[in-house]
């Protein structure tokens, strides 16, 4: 399926839910130390004053970024200006543990207030998950520092595919104890991002 | 209420601020926290509490981890006094830690001569509740005052109840051990001063009496003087071999939290009958999180997996989260 027919697809459901790749996934392990997030840690001023100095990496136009962990992923809703007419963007980004410490993220639903008027800008897909991208970085970078790298990998065939996460175990659990695990699983619950980390097998 | 939060307990801290810090903590009633659980797939917990972080370590995570590092580490140690020793933790879901001690002793520990060649092995079980320090990286492991059973292993005898008042008593033993273990070897330095003063003032009785009239008397205080010879060169050599082992312990303890300076005292205190653990969070715990969930709270929070398997975690907590989970 085409960015185009995609979006088209889009336009005419009131909510969009992107095809997705099935990644061959390794059975989760049992997790020996659990990492719990608050989304209150990505709502602190540090957080707020690093996006606002990490703009010009993001399009003039993206602006009221929101972002709000829930049980079915990462919510984003931000408004996009074009021209004279602002469109609100209502994303859900999935997270998806591909193993030894790595996960995926991927473009689960979008929905997109003004939706004709878009369509007729031909907005790009691409351009949106370099956005949704960018501003998740900024969040990630501003509360675990540079534990987690994380890498734009929007333009394969995999049209839901964003980004893709490696986690530097010794900088998120910086005790020596901990060397010897690895990230076992990411998931989001209500206000949560859970990091699972687990022995090697 | 002692406002925690104000207080610094990084870098040139003294016992003495640590030991009025610690009282301040237990002069305010110590929090308890209420008994929750968590739906692994909702994130939800009862109880009603929802910190902005959280940290949670499996049980058999933390035994292992145990094993490997702390039951090693104490092995090596009381090995030169014939010891075996075994450490096991089990997490309830109320709070409380159960620890589980298999200890064996050789017969002539006591300083008696033995022949029985039998090791004298002995099981301890202990319950505690683990408390925290609002604002700062101290677990307190509460013992109920009879909450500690002593037993002698296969035994029919029931399990004696050790009085945990008794606690600070055998801190304030261990604390010379716990220094050498750190690598200061003043209390064998003491030791052996005293034992050389105690032979200068065995010399001077001796070349106070007349060898020939006072013989017997003279005979025994000689003895006393090979005695006390021996006894400071066996301290000598614990001495040396206490260094050798404080090396070890040090690389251990390096390995297992990062601290490059070690001193075991500091690390542990006893108040009646409560013992304190020092745990420096910023080393556990991401170096950004940590300056937002500097306060902790301590949980055993039971976690069902999706295929049905149950595994207690114990959680160190962050402060509450403005908004609820």
């Amino acid at each position: 399926m085409t960015t185009k027919t995609i979006w088209l697809l889009c336009l005419l459901s009131p909510a969009c839910t992107l095809p997705r790749a099935r990644a061959e996934v390794p059975a989760p392990l049992r997790p020996d130390l659990v990492l719990r997030l608050n989304q209150e840690l990505f709502e602190t001023q540090g957080v707020q004053e690093a996006l606002d100095a990490g703009k010009r990496r993001l399009d003039p136009g993206f602006h009221d970024a929101f972002l709000d962990f829930r049980n079915d992923g990462i919510h984003l809703k931000f408004t996009q200006s074009l021209l004279w007419k602002e469109f609100e963007f209502d994303i859900i980004l999935r997270l998806l543990w591909t193993g030894r410490n790595t996960f995926e993220a991927h473009l689960q639903k979008f929905d997109v207030s003004g939706k004709l008027l878009l369509f007729h800008f031909k907005v790009d897909l691409k351009t949106l998950k370099a956005q949704l991208f960018q501003f998740f970085k900024l969040n990630i970078q501003v509360v675990l520092l540079d534990a987690i790298d994380l890498k734009y990998v929007g333009n394969t065939a995999d049209q839901s595919l964003v980004f893709r996460g490696t986690v530097n175990v010794g900088k998120l659990v910086p005790l020596p104890a901990a060397a010897d695990l690895d990230l076992s699983g990411i998931q989001t619950q209500d206000r949560l991002l859970v990091l699972e980390l687990a022995r090697r097998p | 209420m002692v406002d925690h939060s104000k207080q610094d307990l990084k870098g040139g801290e003294t016992l003495k601020t640590y030991n009025k810090q610690l009282d301040d903590f237990f002069q305010d009633s110590a929090q308890t926290s209420p008994a929750s659980t968590l739906n692994h797939d909702t994130g939800v917990q009862s109880g009603g509490y929802s910190p902005v972080g959280s940290f949670g370590l499996a049980e058999g995570y933390v035994n292992d981890q145990l094993q490997k590092f702390i039951s090693e580490l104490l092995r090596q140690s009381v090995s030169l006094m014939g010891w075996k020793l075994d450490i096991k933790l089990k997490f309830k879901e109320n709070h409380d830690v159960m620890v589980d001690i298999d200890m064996s002793i050789p017969p002539g520990f006591f300083g008696m001569p033995s022949t029985d060649k039998d090791l004298l092995t002995y099981h301890i079980t202990s319950k505690m509740e683990v408390l925290s320090t609002p604002h700062q990286g101290y677990l307190i492991f509460k013992l109920p005052p009879n909450g500690t059973l002593f037993k002698r292993a296969n035994s029919d005898i029931p399990p004696v109840a050790i009085h945990t008042e008794l606690l600070s008593d055998a801190v304030a033993i261990a604390r010379g051990y716990l220094a050498a273990l750190s690598g200061d070897m003043a209390g064998f330095d003491a030791a052996a001063a005293l034992l050389q003063k105690q032979m200068a003032a065995l010399k001077l009785q001796m070349d106070q009496l007349n060898k020939e009239r006072d013989r017997k008397e003279y005979m025994k205080l000689q003895a006393q003087f090979r005695l006390f010879e021996l006894q400071k060169e066996a301290t000598e050599i614990q001495r040396g071999q206490f260094k050798d082992i404080a090396e070890q312990v040090h690389t251990q303890m390096f390995s297992f939290v990062g601290d490059k300076e070690l001193n075991l005292n500091n690390l542990l205190a006893a108040r009646g009958n409560s013992l304190v653990l020092k745990v420096n969070l910023e080393q556990i715990t991401p170096p950004n999180i940590y300056k937002l969930v500097a306060g902790i709270r301590l949980k055993n929070i039971q976690v069902e997996d999706r295929d049905g398997h149950k595994e207690l975690y114990f959680y160190l907590e962050g402060p509450k989260a403005k908004k609820k989970v």
